[in-house]
């Protein structure tokens, strides 16, 4: 693991979604595939593959960690979901890369409104 | 239907990968199958297949025993059925099986002795052929005789050689045949027969059994060819001079000249043993009776 979390930076889009899907709660996997549809407005969807090659990959890193089924929701839940909870190397890691983002965005924003459009 | 298919499309992932995830994955197509979104999980699936097997070596090479044993600190044993074995370990096995099928190949295709380094075989045991009499023969001569001798107790003698005190003291191997050898070691061979010590041996120590008539011991001895051989004057005993003789006298029965007596050549004569059969004109006729010559 490394201790830098600019080590991990730029992160895929797939890591991306996931470590903000679980920014907010704990989730198991049909959650954070749900979580994505919906923070991207249902154009970036997460195959189940993806997601837990990205799990596993996260969960080596020590950025997501699995956590013991909710008990608010123990009573309805399905026996083979499992969940996941963003831990404070992924909560750090996902700042990081939000920082990164918002740099290229300011970057990108100032670049877009000093070029003067051309004639002609 | 599709399920199965899903369901053995996990099976092919990485056994860890499988294990950790392949139930969370079902469920999902369970829950994706509910509302008929269904295809495009297929070819996650697909996509995820070659992902883990040529991406993600890193996950599915770490032997999971080493954490196991890891975690306490002591040994534990792995049960390694459920594992795909790695690519790597079926390249070396295979490669290993031809190496040594190769091997053995070359050894039995090249074995001249007769040595059978193979699992299962043994090795002959020759103790039960005698060496052979035409050592001196030219290596193109393909007349070589090999002689085997019967495994012990295998051979019974014949009534006639059991009848005959002398023949069974003669034929000191018990194969049946009356050997050079054997024919050689006669005196010695016929000494065992002197139970009184007189050095001769008289018709009962022959074989003659007891009682007999007056005279019956000259017509045994002639009656029996061995015995009429070696009892040169006819006397109805063999004398120590005729034992000392008997390497001699054996010869003169070996009619093929191989130089050893077989049954064949020991019997009586069938005519001379019909000729007593008959009753006799006058009284001598008993002492006056002689086998053929042989």
């Amino acid at each position: 693991m490394k201790d830098d979390p600019a080590g991990y930076l730029p992160l895929s889009p797939a890591t991306l979604h996931i470590l903000l899907a679980l920014a907010g709660e704990d989730l198991h996997g049909y959650g954070i595939m749900q979580e994505v549809m919906r923070q991207s407005e249902g154009r970036y969807k997460l195959g189940p593959g993806t997601l837990y090659d990205n799990i596993q990959r996260l969960t080596a890193q020590d950025l997501v960690q699995e956590v013991a089924r909710r008990t608010d929701s123990a009573r309805n839940d399905d026996p083979r979901r499992r969940y996941y909870r963003l831990t404070s190397s992924g909560r750090g890691v996902l700042s990081a890369e939000i920082s990164r983002l918002e740099t290229v965005v300011r970057d990108g924003k100032l670049r877009v409104q000093s070029a003067k459009p051309r004639r002609a | 239907m599709l399920r199965f298919f899903y369901a053995g499309l996990l099976r092919l992932h990485p056994s860890r990968f499988r294990q950790r995830y392949g139930e969370e994955m079902l469920w999902i197509f369970d829950q994706a199958a509910t509302q008929g979104r269904t295809a495009s999980l297929f070819a996650d699936a697909v996509l995820s297949l070659w992902r883990q097997w040529t991406l993600r070596p890193e996950f599915w090479r770490q032997p999971e025993a080493v954490n196991r044993a890891a975690l306490d600190g002591v040994p534990a044993f792995y049960i390694g059925a459920g594992d795909t074995p790695r690519t790597s370990a079926l390249i070396h096995g295979g490669v290993l099986s031809l190496i040594v099928f190769g091997a053995v190949c070359y050894t039995l295709s090249h074995s001249n002795s007769h040595v059978f380094p193979l699992v299962g075989s043994h090795n002959h045991s020759f103790s039960h052929f005698l060496e052979t009499h035409s050592v001196s023969a030219a290596p193109t001569e393909l007349s070589t005789k090999l002689k085997v001798k019967p495994e012990p107790g295998a051979y019974k003698p014949s009534p006639y050689f059991r009848m005959m005190p002398v023949l069974m003291a003669l034929d000191t191997d018990q194969d049946g045949i009356i050997s050079a050898s054997e024919i050689a070691h006669g005196a010695t061979a016929l000494l065992t027969l002197d139970k009184n010590g007189d050095n001769k041996l008289s018709a009962e120590e022959c074989g003659l059994g007891i009682p007999h008539p007056a005279g019956a011991g000259v017509v045994f001895m002639r009656l029996h060819p061995v015995l009429a051989v070696l009892d040169a004057d006819h006397d109805g005993e063999i004398s120590a001079s005729e034992i000392l003789n008997a390497r001699a006298a054996l010869l003169t029965l070996d009619k093929n000249r191989d130089g050893q007596l077989t049954e064949g050549e020991l019997l009586p004569d069938p005519a001379y043993f019909r000729s007593l059969t008959r009753p006799s004109r006058t009284k001598g006729a008993l002492h006056n009776t002689q086998q053929p010559t042989p």
